[in-house]
């Protein structure tokens, strides 16, 4: 051995790969046999600890020798535990095996640390640098974070470590605001991060809306959306650009159709008598519990749902209570609940309809449009004047006009559509043609929507409009007796 | 209590600037003996780099030229057929000026001793990441012996058509900057996205094809070629500034070569493509001497050789200090290529280096910082600023190293340019420098220059190092074509400490109980 | 494989906890790289061939319940014509001049290399002389006591005299070494910049010094390609 710096020859090298390959493989064997001896034994000394890190080190992923180390040191956190408490031992051998247990713990981190190195994505050893954090006496929370910052930087989608340092966060006690900027460190290197712009929207939920407000306000997603519009403009096929900017869109919506249905609150639309059913009509779908919070009967048997999904289902949006005395209902401007000073309406001669929702939910008039949203219709026609061929700025052009213009921009939402549906993103087909039916039968309710209120009529009428489906009719059930739909 | 120098050894290097000093490592290392002379008390020749108070030492160059009696003394040492063959004292480097134009600040930096803290670069170039030194250091493990810094910000000039003030403007070099950005608006940061994945195409493309794809441009402007891309113009002006500092005057072709090259390197230790010598580019050539002398090379500074023996066309021993070396091989800098053999071309490089306690252009954190000044200049082919500080360990903490280097060609010198660069943020340097750079063209085919006789490369204006180390390789492999040029070494160091440690760990950590 | 007879080997400490550059210097021939041998190989080189082919060798060592590594240098020989360069210098924590007590000029060269020390190293480096060869008992030119004065005019932080023959003090030059080293880094609780374990740098953009080896080794995976 000699520290004259030499150069290998490949035959060399070879040989004593080969050589070195079949010796490991032995070792492995045995060394493996003789753990499980031992811990059948209940032998979790010295020689366990050392052998099982021999082997993890170049397989991090066998779970039940990661576990044998931990019964081991539990077992020795134990003892030190008990040692600490008894009453004839020096504070200095007090200290040096308190001292002991703490090395162990960061030989357990130095271990893994040198298994996610060569391999990043053991589940076993990122769970074991949490159950050591765990039992430190002053865990270094810091450089846990640095490590998981430098695992992302490696590779941004490893969920493993994503989870590792969403538990690291908790256990440090990091506020949103740090995690924030961090999700922006990352945005800031490689916009390209999926991951990173997802940890965003869930930092910036937590830090802005509570109960009180579900929804970020205009200054944020201002801010938020410019953004992201480097990231589109700079890379237009980037789907976490797009894939942010639509949940940007949703958070800041007061419309339905664009946020999913667990976000929308539950409100009456309408409740009408109809000579043998009360029919109530809700935004989202109910139980027959909760009505019963609202209305002036306890009878659970004599209702009727109607849903698209089943014939009797035990949720749905459309109810009706069946009886020749129409009910009464809890104003629903008040808090639902059942006591004396309580106002109860009558639906006897007038049915409660909540015009403004129905308003909202047929576009009947299009919402005040903020300066971002103006400006990010003018990105997006600008992009597509750009890339006449990508699907992301036209469908996102859509979207934004079905929610801020779609009665302005009617014929070009259904354009833009048919565009998408046809050439630019055939894969998605039933989608575009299910958004077209919704833009067409809300045109038409809008056309019949001041007859159907003042009730002119109780006919509903939407002939030859494409429509795939009648999602968003039942809405109208209180107001609508008949329906056409020939020539779809 | 000076040990003798040997009697003979295969190769003698004179001089110890970077190109002999990487020469003298690959001869090493290949197992050839090397003594390694200087004539000065330190290394590097002209690539080296001073403290301001050894800075003076660039001017006091006296030329050694042999007094009668020394020569009948050397004579003397002569055989028969032998000839003595002064060297020359080729004039590489003149035209040496330096001031101090502010004696307060001299006076604070004295009191506190912080002059030995400047490390002033003769030749300041940078590494590209990806490129032939970086390759090189790494091979053959001379990396351990430096660090480095990345410049960390590269700035582009611009001349408002209105006013003429210039203004410089950060140049994002990766995504995230771009991404970062506030300057560029947002379709240019599109195009310059649109024209990053263009190159990277275009890269892995094969070599006839390429040429194809950039039609009747290949050999026209780049300019012209980036319009008919679409890259507006005021984009196209900043790419050619950044792509230029790596290719001045780019065609198409070589544009995109040189633009690919840039990419490359960016990412690879971080957002920039250029790296600098933690303490200056004269570590660099301390750093090839140590692996030389590592691998046996002899060095002896404070040297000077005396003359040549030559012998039928060939130079077959040194003499140095009144004694005779043998030798095969001489490998000398151009500083002392004898003074008959004639010179063909002479191109001249201007330098400027200013100390002052406040950067070009401020920022929150210090930065090394590059500038392509061939758009303030565009007569010559070459022309720019490096800026370096307390990062780099080439300054006091406050203070800042400008260099300026150009190309000496058309009315504009480059210290004129500099001089505008300076007036932007209101920057007073205290300390000034000049010089002129030669680099000389021998006529080799005379016969002169006896056939073994090596010539080592010299300074040229270039950015970075790479040229200089492809050079040194075919010089090598010209002259030693059955040895390896500083091949790939094996980690030596780790293996041997993991075997100590192991016994030592045995020793240390019986079982514990 | 029986385990039983090899030393066992242990759960590991933290990785190292700081790494320090140790340089040698003083005239050729006073036996610095025999030291150096004899600290980390256990072993003593017959004959008195120069240094060739010796850069720099680790051995790490424990300073309490930290685990310390020393990166120690050797000259390479450049020392044999006072051609020692000044990166050598760079950066060193600690340096070692070594001188033979068996050889007087080898003494009487100290100030100049006390000047290169001065010129060229960190103003706050620790400072250890050595006097090397007690083993020739009789052949001494350099009494204890000459040593020992040198060192504290010239404020040395630590002398002491050695044999890499017979270990004499080997051990313990080393180990003052580190120790030393290591009690001044917590006072100032500086993570030296060599410090291997890179999750330690708190910020994803590190602006510490580049060393072209270890980021040679890393690869920035271009992750999360646009294309879904």
């Amino acid at each position: 051995m000699h520290f004259v710096k030499k150069v290998p020859t490949s035959e060399q090298e070879k040989a004593a790969k080969r050589k070195e390959h079949e010796k490991r493989a032995q070792q492995f064997l045995r060394v493996r046999d003789r753990i499980v001896a031992k811990r059948d034994k209940g032998e979790y000394d010295e020689e366990i600890l050392s052998l099982t890190q021999q082997i993890l080190e170049k397989n991090a992923d066998i779970y039940t020798f990661w576990n044998i180390r931990r019964t081991a040191i539990e077992q020795r956190i134990e003892a030190n535990r008990n040692y600490l408490l008894e009453l004839d031992v020096l504070d200095e051998e007090k200290a040096k095996s308190a001292q002991k247990v703490e090395n162990l713990l960061a030989g357990e981190l130095f271990l893994s640390y040198e298994c996610i190195k060569s391999n990043p994505k053991s589940y076993s050893a990122w769970y074991q640098r949490a159950w050591v954090l765990q039992r430190q006496a002053n865990p270094d929370y810091v450089k846990e974070l640095a490590l998981c910052e430098k695992a992302l930087q490696m590779d941004c989608r490893n969920f493993h470590c994503w989870d590792h340092r969403r538990t690291v966060s908790r256990m440090a006690k990091r506020t949103e605001e740090q995690e924030l900027e961090f999700s922006n460190r990352l945005i800031e290197e490689n916009f390209s991060n999926y991951s990173a712009w997802h940890y965003r929207s869930i930092a910036l939920t937590k830090i802005h809306c509570d109960e009180k407000s579900v929804k970020l306000d205009d200054s944020i997603l201002a801010a938020e959306l410019q953004k992201v519009k480097n990231a589109f403009y700079m890379d237009a096929d980037d789907q976490s650009a797009w894939t942010y900017t639509r949940w940007l869109l949703e958070n800041g919506s007061g419309k339905e159709f664009l946020r999913p249905e667990s976000c929308t609150p539950i409100q009456l639309i309408s409740a009408s008598f109809h000579g043998t059913n009360t029919t109530l009509v809700f935004t989202r779908a109910v139980t027959v519990p909760y009505i019963l919070t609202l209305v002036d009967t306890d009878d659970e048997t004599s209702w009727r749902g109607f849903s698209s999904t089943s014939p009797s289902p035990t949720s749905a949006r459309v109810w009706q209570y069946v009886s020749d005395t129409p009910l009464q209902i809890a104003n629903p401007l008040e808090t639902p609940e059942k006591s004396e000073n309580f106002a109860w309406m009558s639906l006897t001669d007038t049915p409660y309809v909540n015009v403004a929702k129905l308003k909202m939910i047929f576009d009947v008039e299009e919402p005040k449009e903020p300066a971002f949203i103006q400006e990010l219709l003018e990105d997006c026609r600008q992009l597509i004047e750009l890339e006449p061929k990508n699907k992301w700025p036209l469908y996102m052009r859509s979207l934004v006009l079905m929610e801020y213009r779609p009665i302005r921009s009617h014929s070009e939402i259904v354009d833009n559509l048919k565009l998408l549906a046809e050439s630019l993103d055939t894969k998605r087909v039933e989608l575009y043609k299910s958004l077209i039916s919704r833009q067409k039968l809300n045109f038409s309710i809008r056309e019949q929507f001041a007859r159907l209120l003042s009730h002119e009529s109780d006919e509903l009428v939407v002939r030859y409009s494409e429509l795939t489906s009648l999602e968003g009719v039942e809405f109208l059930a209180g107001l609508v007796g008949s329906a056409d739909f020939s020539g779809n | 209590m000076d040990e003798k120098l040997p009697e003979s050894v295969d190769v003698i290097v004179l001089g110890t600037g970077l190109p002999e000093a990487v020469l003298a490592s690959a001869c090493a290392r290949a197992g050839l003996s090397v003594l390694h002379l200087d004539r000065n008390e330190y290394y590097g020749g002209e690539w080296s780099s001073f403290t301001m108070s050894m800075i003076h030492e660039v001017n006091q160059k006296a030329p050694n030229t042999l007094t009668p009696d020394q020569k009948s003394q050397i004579t003397e040492l002569l055989e028969e057929d032998e000839q003595l063959v002064e060297l020359g004292h080729q004039k590489v480097l003149s035209e040496v000026e330096m001031k101090w134009l502010q004696d307060d600040v001299k006076e604070k930096l004295e009191k506190e001793s912080q002059m030995r803290r400047f490390s002033i670069d003769l030749v300041p170039k940078v590494l590209l990441s990806k490129g032939a030194m970086v390759q090189t250091l790494c091979d053959s493990q001379v990396s351990h012996y430096a660090e480095f810094k990345l410049i960390n910000r590269q700035l582009c000039p611009t001349t408002s058509s209105s006013d003429g003030h210039i203004t410089l403007n950060s140049v994002p070099c990766s995504k995230g900057e771009i991404f970062q950005n506030s300057a560029l608006s947002i379709l240019e940061k599109r195009a310059l996205m649109k024209f990053i994945t263009f190159c990277t195409q275009w890269r892995g493309k094969p070599d006839a094809e390429r040429r194809e794809l950039l039609g009747a441009h290949a050999d026209r402007p780049f300019g012209e070629f980036l319009k008919e891309m679409g890259v507006g113009e005021t984009l196209q002006e900043f790419i050619i500034n950044t792509i230029g500092i790596l290719q001045p005057r780019p065609t198409a072709m070589t544009g995109m070569l040189a633009s690919c090259e840039f990419m490359d390197s960016v990412g690879h230790f971080g957002p920039s493509p250029f790296l600098f010598p933690l303490y200056g580019c004269g570590e660099l050539a301390q750093c090839f001497c140590r692996l030389a002398a590592v691998f046996g090379s002899l060095y002896c500074l404070g040297r000077p050789v005396q003359a040549m023996i030559k012998k039928d066309g060939r130079v077959i021993a040194i003499i140095a200090n009144n004694e005779r070396i043998n030798c095969r091989h001489v490998i000398m800098s151009a500083r002392f290529v004898p003074e008959d053999v004639p010179i063909l071309e002479t191109s001249e490089i201007e330098r400027i280096v200013y100390a002052t306690d406040k950067s070009i252009k401020e920022a929150q954190k210090e930065q090394l910082t590059l500038i392509n000044l061939a758009s303030l200049r565009p007569e010559a082919a070459i022309s720019r600023i490096v800026e370096v500080g307390f990062e780099a360990c080439t300054a006091p903490k406050g203070h800042f190293l400008v260099h300026a280097t150009g190309t000496r060609e058309g009315e504009t010198s480059i210290e004129k340019v500099a001089g505008q660069i300076l007036a932007i943020n209101n920057v007073q340097p205290y300390w000034k420098m000049s010089f002129t750079g030669k680099t000389l063209k021998f006529d080799t085919t005379a016969g002169e220059l006896a056939e073994n006789v090596i010539l080592a490369p010299q300074v040229d204006a270039s950015l970075h190092y790479s040229h200089v180390v492809e050079e040194c390789r075919e010089i090598f492999c010209k002259n030693w074509p059955d040895l390896d040029f500083l091949p790939r070494t094996i980690k030596n160091d780790e293996e041997n400490e993991e075997e100590v440690e192991k016994t030592a760990t045995g020793e240390e950590n019986q079982v514990e109980n | 494989m029986n385990n039983s007879n090899r030393p066992v080997r242990l759960h590991w400490m933290e990785d190292y906890k700081y790494l320090f550059k140790v340089v040698l210097v003083g005239n050729a021939g006073v036996g610095k790289t025999c030291l150096v041998r004899k600290f980390t190989q256990g072993i003593f080189p017959p004959g008195q061939s120069a240094t060739i082919g010796v850069d720099f060798m680790i051995k790490t060592v424990k300073v309490g319940n930290d685990k310390i590594k020393l990166q120690i240098w050797d000259t390479a020989g450049q020392e044999r014509f006072r051609s020692i360069t000044q990166s050598y210098y760079r950066s060193a924590h600690a340096i070692v001049l070594v001188y033979d007590v068996s050889c007087q000029p080898s003494f009487d060269c100290l100030p100049e290399w006390l000047g290169e020390i001065e010129s060229y190293a960190n103003r706050r480096v620790l400072k250890i002389l050595v006097g090397n060869k007690v083993d020739k008992g009789d052949e001494r030119e350099v009494p204890e006591r000459i040593g020992t004065d040198f060192s504290d005019v010239n404020h040395f932080d630590y002398f002491l005299e050695t044999s890499a023959l017979d270990a004499t003090n080997v051990d313990q030059l080393f180990e003052q070494v580190a120790t030393r080293l290591t009690n001044d880094m917590k006072v100032t609780d500086e993570r030296v910049h060599q410090y291997r374990a890179d999750a330690t740098n708190s910020s994803a953009n590190s602006s510490g010094p580049i060393k072209l080896i270890d980021r040679a080794q890393t690869q920035l995976n271009s992750c999360c390609s646009s294309r879904q």
